[in-house]
């Protein structure tokens, strides 16, 4: 399943290898094409969640992109938009869906800040060279027109600069994990979303929920954990995540092994009936999942704790409820002299607290599956600066110098873009 | 049946708390012959527990083999595969 970061570098390939031959393409391919491309690019960029004066701060961003989706006052064939716009339009539709999605309904990836920020010069520097490629293009094709196209396209790539100036490795944003969790992906993610789905919907409706439920529940998120732990220390000693970050993911996921396996670890003498056969099935598909080799990438095991940790808050909810409604059935002999004699199942009298350590175990683990995400999120955060080697400053200064310039190797010209392109109005 | 899904129910428990590797995912192959087991929610015994998650095992197969027309046969499959696994 395609994460936003996926999609980012696929952009910035789009991006980089934008045609420049002389043949240039018609006005209407490049009207057309940003009548595609603008409206995905004004949906992303308020699902990123900024805080603060954003609306003024974006106030020109929004106009033009805005002019630009609506066009020139006639009709356009839609087919003659340049592909290389619409390529870039599906891409950006696709982001803006997945952050759509993640704002309504997502594992809280954490939207806002510093890394909403970064996402969002991810989204515009793409932009930026698309804005300058259009408008290079236009202007040698005719360059004497004038028209309102080629100063909104101007306008664009010189809004845009500043986060195209930015090289790509000191914006990579940990939401480049956010995706859309569907249950028919193929892999982990598509058992996790699918099993996901189910335990929440389990876990809201009393009459199908029975102690196998709340074990099997509980023990998976211990697996998950586990998995994750020595995926994390394995990416530790290869160097590929920091020494301390790793190290503080690990204790925190290891503890969340302990407390869930501790919450699954109902005593025989405790039980509560009922039975899912459908859940049994998607419990071992994720189990399957989990113990497949090659082992899960770590941003898929990552992604699933994301995931799972809803129905973590979800389960210690319902075991404090079922434990101090007394809801959980104790075997008779289990609670000794004040019990009676009864030898059989009964509910669980008022004064008895039997459950009691099944629910502090689950709150533990909430809290420990908590820790254990920020501290994967602050370890992936501090791999992600020093992990991406695209450079876009490249492809900006192809579409940058005017005339035989564009001819040179990306390879020779170094340093961002003087402002003197062909798009600039004069 | 009820007695050898006590015993699958006494595993399980014992697995959850055991330290060795591996016993996580065999905790969940015992809960998942639980469900095998308990399909038509039967109601467990509380049965003496063994000295490991092994031999809870094997006195739940005992059980199970003198009756094996109520066991489901989905069950036999995750059964031996967990003995051996346990062994």
């Amino acid at each position: 399943m395609a994460t936003v970061a996926d999609l980012l570098e696929q952009l910035e390939l789009q991006t980089r290898s934008l045609p420049t031959s002389r043949e240039p393409l018609h006005w209407d391919a490049h009207a057309a094409g940003w009548m595609f491309l603008a409206p995905p690019i004004l949906r992303a960029i308020p699902q990123l969640g900024l805080t603060g004066r954003v609306d003024h701060l974006n106030g020109g961003l929004t106009t033009v992109l805005l002019a630009l989706a609506d066009g020139p006052r006639r009709p356009l064939d839609a087919s003659v938009a340049a592909p290389q716009l619409t390529e870039a339009a599906i891409v950006y539709g696709t982001i803006a869906d997945i952050l759509s999605h993640n704002a309504r309904f997502g594992p809280g990836l954490g939207l806002g800040g510093s890394e909403a920020v970064k996402l969002e010069a991810s989204l515009l520097a793409p932009a930026h060279i698309l804005a300058r490629w259009s408008a290079t293009d236009l202007s040698s094709h005719a360059p004497a027109r004038g028209d309102r196209l080629g100063s909104r396209l101007g306008a664009l790539s010189r809004i845009t600069e500043p986060w195209a100036l930015i090289p790509p490795d000191q914006r990579s944003s940990t939401l480049g994990h956010s995706r859309v969790p569907t249950g028919t992906a193929p892999g982990l993610d598509g058992a996790i979303a699918a099993w996901a789905e189910e335990a929440t919907q389990l876990l809201g409706d009393r009459y199908r929920l029975g102690s196998w439920t709340m074990q099997s529940i509980a023990g998976t998120i211990a697996l998950l954990s586990q998995v994750t732990t020595a995926a994390v220390d394995e990416h530790r000693r290869e160097g590929r995540l920091p020494e301390a970050a790793a190290r503080a993911a690990s204790s925190a996921l290891a503890e969340s092994v302990k407390c869930w396996s501790t919450a699954a670890r109902w005593p025989p003498h405790l039980r509560l009936g009922g039975q899912n056969r459908e859940f049994r099935r998607l419990a071992i598909d994720l189990r399957d999942e989990c113990l497949a080799k090659p082992v899960p990438r770590l941003s898929d095991l990552h992604h699933a704790l994301a995931l799972i940790e809803p129905v973590a808050g979800l389960h210690a909810t319902v075991m404090g409820h079922l434990v101090t409604h007394h809801e959980i059935w104790v075997h008779g002999p289990a609670l000794g002299k004040p019990g009676g004699d009864i030898q059989a199942w009964i509910r669980e009298p008022w004064w008895s607290g039997q459950g009691m350590p099944l629910l502090r175990a689950s709150e533990a683990g909430v809290a420990a599956l908590h820790v254990a995400l920020e501290e994967m999120l602050a370890a992936s955060s501090l791999t992600a600066r020093g992990g991406r080697r695209i450079v876009p400053v490249r492809a900006i200064d192809a579409f940058a110098a005017p005339g035989p310039e564009r001819e040179r190797t990306a390879g020779t010209h170094r340093g961002p873009s003087r402002p003197h392109g062909p798009s600039r109005p004069t | 049946m009820a007695v050898a899904l006590g015993h699958v129910r006494n595993a399980t428990w014992q697995l959850f708390g055991g330290s060795q590797p591996g016993a996580l995912a065999l905790a969940l192959e015992a809960l998942d012959l639980e469900a095998l087991l308990s399909l038509d929610d039967t109601e467990p015994a509380m049965v003496p527990l063994q000295p490991d998650p092994s031999a809870s095992i094997t006195a739940a197969t005992r059980h199970l083999e003198s009756d094996p027309n109520s066991v489901a046969p989905a069950a036999w499959a995750v059964l031996r595969a967990l003995a051996a696994k346990l062994a």
